[in-house]
């Protein structure tokens, strides 16, 4: 990196840390809230993306009101206990996930790392573009221009020109994801049923826990837990320039975030549940489908609302997923790889950014490819992927050279390997309904 | 582990050279990069590594599951 690269992203973080300590010094505790939240509510939001959008989807309208309200909440809760570790690991080592993995554990088991970083990067932003092509369908949009418009967001990161101003406008847009809220309410949903689910997690899936229902189970712990989270929020906390007094704010941004996430998720599933309570078949519809079919129960307002819903978590998540990408590519090129540095001093840092969404987007043009089948086949393959990485966030979260006095403490490790056991036995449970015809729970 | 005490003041910071307050605004960030820089391989145990490996194999195995899944699922 060259040294003048370095000066600019420092000179552009030392301004954002001058306003940090002027508002800590005079103890303006909204404003200092203000600055230092985003990573977490970034990182929350964006895994609220288009094929998680269709995954809650296809949950309430095959499932209903019941069962899975509760559990999306539980999955949101080990989302927050996975990302507060790379929290304290972004605002101690003040580098990011890759290039921790790489320098602690060696090439070899870095590479694996990044493959599995990259393989579900890949595949998930192929489905951000579904859902962005969907959703801009919606609205009569054709698809190429669906998918330039996609990249052009991704694009942004080019002309903001700093880590501060892209973080905003993203995080603007992110808080669209709550557009849910109002389709749901104008899905009229019987309250008290919404409310006696969450209490007693009744009623359970009328069909059990065989195959389909456990790939719907499995489709929603990927919506909420996968390995870009990591990596994306540890860089961005890094990028941000957050110190070791910023990690409670840090814990902070992220609670509000797993918030945020949960009420736009559960708000999704309370939607289309008027589909499973008016008996439509819905195992096979696509993003689009779904809010023409749900047009007589929310009307034109709120299938519009969720189209747009669908394609803003297209978006967001693009944009994230992208900077996840080059983020881990810069840190184990060790490459300028920051949102500080202009596009002329870290060019393969935005080249990555870009060329890994416009690859994506470039698929989904490819005529008569079978996308829609996949999508949610992509949720269920992260979170088959996440053990290992659970396994490096927790090995570096006891690291005591790298963690000093915030390596993770009995509690905060016993709930770090529970989140890891109960992903990986949700994937056996899987393995065991796909390869034994008729296992059921 | 870096030392975590750096005392920087926004105040202080007002009053020094554009040079130097970058210097003291990032004080604990160059701390904390020269430590990154010293870290060396973390020695992992057998059982560790055992267990990594277990993770790795439980990824393929899965990748191949996920595999029949859909072959299923098309036929």
């Amino acid at each position: 990196m060259s040294t003048r690269v370095v000066k600019e992203e420092r000179a552009s973080r030392a301004q954002d840390r001058l306003q940090v300590l002027q508002a800590r010094s005079h103890r303006q505790r909204w404003r200092l809230i203000w600055l230092l939240v985003g990573p977490g509510i970034l990182v929350m939001l964006g895994e609220n993306d288009a094929p998680s959008m269709l995954s809650y989807s296809a949950t309430g309208a095959q499932f209903g009101i019941g069962f899975f309200l509760p559990f999306v909440l539980l999955t949101f809760a080990m989302a927050f206990v996975a990302q507060e570790i790379t929290v304290r690991l972004g605002a101690v080592s003040k580098t990011g996930h890759a290039d921790l993995i790489y320098r602690r554990f060696g090439r070899f088991w870095g590479n694996f790392a990044m493959s599995d970083l990259l393989f579900t990067n890949l595949l998930t932003l192929v489905t951000e573009f579904v859902g962005i092509v969907a959703g801009a369908g919606f609205f009569g949009i054709p698809k190429s221009i669906a998918v330039l418009g996609g990249v052009g967001m991704v694009s942004l990161a080019l002309v903001a020109g700093r880590y501060w101003v892209w973080e905003r406008v993203t995080l603007i847009l992110a808080l669209t994801n709550l557009v849910f809220v109002p389709v749901a309410i104008l899905s009229h949903p019987l309250w008290g049923q919404v409310t006696s689910s969450f209490l007693t997690w009744h009623p359970f899936p009328v069909q059990g826990f065989g195959s389909h229902t456990l790939v719907i189970l499995l489709a929603d712990i990927g919506a909420t837990i996968t390995p870009w989270m990591l990596f994306f929020q540890q860089g961005a906390v890094s990028d941000k320039g957050l110190t070791l007094k910023d990690v409670a704010h840090g814990r902070l941004d992220t609670a509000i975030g797993a918030v945020l996430a949960t009420m736009g998720a559960a708000a999704c599933i309370v939607a289309t549940s008027a589909l499973f309570t008016h008996h439509m078949n819905a195992s096979q519809f696509n993003a689009a489908e779904f809010a023409q079919a749900l047009t007589p129960y929310v009307g034109h307002l709120g299938s519009a609302l969720f189209a747009f819903g669908i394609l803003e978590a297209g978006l967001v998540a693009a944009t994230t997923i992208s900077t996840s990408s080059a983020y881990a590519f810069g840190e184990v090129t060790r490459r300028a790889h920051s949102l500080n540095a202009p596009a002329k001093k870290a060019p393969s840092f935005y080249l990555v950014l870009i060329l890994v969404a416009a690859s994506a987007g470039a698929v989904v043009l490819l005529p008569g490819f079978p996308l829609e089948a996949v999508v949610i086949m992509v949720n269920v393959i992260a979170v088959l992927t996440m053990p290992p990485a659970i396994g490096f966030l927790l090995i570096l979260a006891n690291d005591g050279e790298v963690m000093g006095r915030f390596r993770s403490g009995r509690w905060l490790n016993t709930l770090g390997i529970s989140v890891g056991m109960f992903v990986s036995l949700a994937g056996i449970i899987y393995a065991l309904t796909v390869i034994i015809p008729g296992f059921h729970l | 582990m870096m030392n975590s005490d750096v005392k920087v003041s926004a105040d202080s910071i007002g009053t020094t050279s554009h040079d130097a307050w970058i210097e003291q605004a990032l004080a604990e960030h160059r701390q904390s990069q020269l430590h990154v820089e010293q870290l060396g391989r973390l020695p992992l145990s057998l059982s560790l590594k055992g267990l990594m490996w277990l993770l790795r194999l439980y990824v393929l195995f899965m990748i191949a599951v996920v595999a029949v899944n859909v072959f299923q699922q098309v036929h």
